[in-house]
């Protein structure tokens, strides 16, 4: 390389290093008049969108205890309980009209396993089982993870 | 005697000669911020010339394969998300035409044009995140910025229509999770008119910058013998001029109807298939991608977004290979069905992990700070390398 080769590269160097921040340049004027694209988080919120995918909540008193959302789970973090529910008592509906024979006595999601893939909330036949929009719920005991939702609370 | 007197009486070569050198073991990762996730590579190097460079993986070994055996075919997509986690929905667009082709289930019209769309946007995404990371690998901090402005506008878009940011789990066996709904053809209409010109403006702001063409022109550079030799596709092989492009080759979904070019590595800042090449091709595909997000938007027809799949998808015993194009390679699933709802043996031919197998042999012989270009540019992803 020669001392006039050295010099073009270093005339290239300037010359496409100020086009790069002529654009930089552009948009700080623009971020500085029309307002920064970036949220200050805590203080501020993004909007979640409709069927964003959250913590998963169980209505008990529309589930029907079908197993079909702990079958379609690819992680197993949902265990369920139910006994066969005495006949001789008065007959137990769902808001939608679904007969429940089956006496609900264990609903737990271990929410630390859980990876909101949604797969058990389609497969839920009375839609009892669904994502909220919640995603601030860390705990510092493991055990807190594990959602209890037949004594839930929050 | 002064070393003048020696270089006179031409001495010096002699007293190199009895300099005792020594090769130096270096571990780069697997927290190195250039290596890209949870990859160690075993650098053994000559001063500032590297003579070997192992990468060591297996740090984000998840068992894909044997966690498959367990579970249903619906419940291996979200596993499948997780291989490439910046290529979500190419990944489980290659699992669900797996199984369809296996079951022989006709997905609506509707849901192949949503799912042409939407892996079309995940391209550009992940793209950019190479953009972003490979600038950030090379000193510019700037690039890293703006490619993830635009990026987070197509998170966004995601989250609207599958519900989660990063692992949505959208394409399932038989169409797509939900319907995509008119406010979000709108919104990426409205991202792709925005998106356009913003690439000429990255090809201003680092494609061509002199400072960055002179890092990765003529360095790691892949010739076609090897991308053979090691089976090579995707980027790397386009890297190196060669016009293969399996949505252009061997057309699955839709893409045999829409018009799109296949860009190639043309070696026009130094050697062809360099790491200058191979970026250059990325930042071409983002734009073909955008033109066929542009043809199929406007002409989304109305119908059914999945077609008809019972709870439990069966799939009949047999075998079947299908491969299908990701943002880094070609992605293949091998599924062997023994007629149960799980599948009897899956094996998942990764692109990541056919790209890092280069290293030692492209990086042999050159300075430190190139084999930093030279990973960045192979664009891994350690989900998928490892499995």
């Amino acid at each position: 390389m020669t001392f006039r080769d050295y010099l073009d590269v270093l005339k290239d160097i300037v010359v496409s290093t100020a086009k790069g921040m002529a654009i930089t340049l552009r948009t700080f004027f623009k971020v500085t008049t029309k307002g920064a694209i970036t949220i200050q988080y805590p203080e501020v919120r993004d909007q979640i969108p409709l069927g964003s995918r959250g913590l998963l909540f169980n209505d008990v008193e529309d589930c029907i205890s079908c197993k079909q959302c702990a079958a379609a789970c690819p992680v197993d973090c949902i265990h369920i309980e139910a006994d066969k529910k005495d006949t001789a008592g008065t007959p137990d509906f769902t808001k939608g009209g679904v007969r429940k024979t089956l006496d609900l006595k264990k609903f737990d999601i271990d929410i630390s396993l859980c990876c909101y893939c949604g797969l058990c909330s389609a497969a839920c036949p009375t839609d009892c089982l669904y994502h909220t929009k919640e995603y601030e719920y860390s705990v510092y005991e493991r055990d807190k993870h594990i959602m209890d939702y037949l004594n839930y609370q929050r | 005697m002064s070393i003048s007197q020696e270089l006179v009486e031409g001495r010096l070569s002699q007293t190199t000669e009895n300099l005792r050198t020594d090769e130096l073991l270096l571990n780069m990762g697997p927290q190195h911020p250039s290596t890209h996730g949870v990859l160690r590579v075993v650098v053994t190097t000559d001063g500032e010339i590297v003579r070997a460079a192992k990468p060591e993986i297996g740090y984000l070994h998840r068992c894909f394969e044997k966690h498959s055996e367990n579970v249903d075919y619906m419940g291996v997509a979200p596993y499948v998300d997780r291989l490439d986690y910046l290529a979500s929905m190419n990944n489980s667009m290659g699992w669900a035409i797996a199984v369809e082709r296996m079951v022989g289930i006709e997905v609506p019209r509707r849901a192949e044009f949503i799912r042409v769309i939407v892996a079309e946007l995940q391209r550009i995404a992940s793209h950019l995140l190479f953009f972003g990371t490979y600038g950030l690998d090379m000193g510019a901090f700037t690039a890293f910025l703006y490619a993830f402005r635009e990026r987070e506008k197509i998170l966004d878009i995601f989250e609207m229509i599958s519900g989660a940011r990063l692992l949505y789990n959208y394409m399932w066996v038989g169409g797509v999770s939900r319907d995509m709904s008119p406010e979000a053809v709108t919104r990426i209409k409205e991202f792709i008119d925005y998106f356009e010109p913003k690439i000429d403006e990255y090809n201003t702001l680092l494609s061509f910058n002199k400072i960055f063409t002179e890092r990765t022109k003529s360095v790691g550079i892949v010739d076609e013998a090897t991308c053979h030799t090691y089976g090579l596709t995707g980027v790397m092989l386009r890297g190196c001029g060669v016009r293969w492009d399996l949505r252009k080759d061997l057309p699955y979904s839709i893409y045999n109807e829409v018009e799109f070019d296949v860009p190639v590595g043309s070696g026009q800042m130094g050697t062809l298939g360099d790491c200058w090449d191979r970026y250059f091709v990325r930042m071409q595909e983002m734009r073909e991608s955008v033109r066929i997000i542009r043809q199929l938007i406007d002409r989304i027809p109305s119908g059914p977004h999945r077609g008809k799949v019972g709870k439990v998808v069966k799939v009949p015993a047999g075998e079947s290979f299908t491969r299908t194009e990701c943002p880094r390679g070609e992605l293949a699933f091998y599924i062997i069905s023994d007629g149960s709802a799980k599948p009897y043996r899956v094996r998942c031919k990764s692109p990541c992990f056919l790209n890092i197998s280069t290293l030692n042999e492209i990086t042999e012989g050159v300075m430190v700070a190139d084999l930093i270009a030279t990973i960045g540019s192979l664009d891994i992803v350690l989900g998928e390398v490892d499995r």
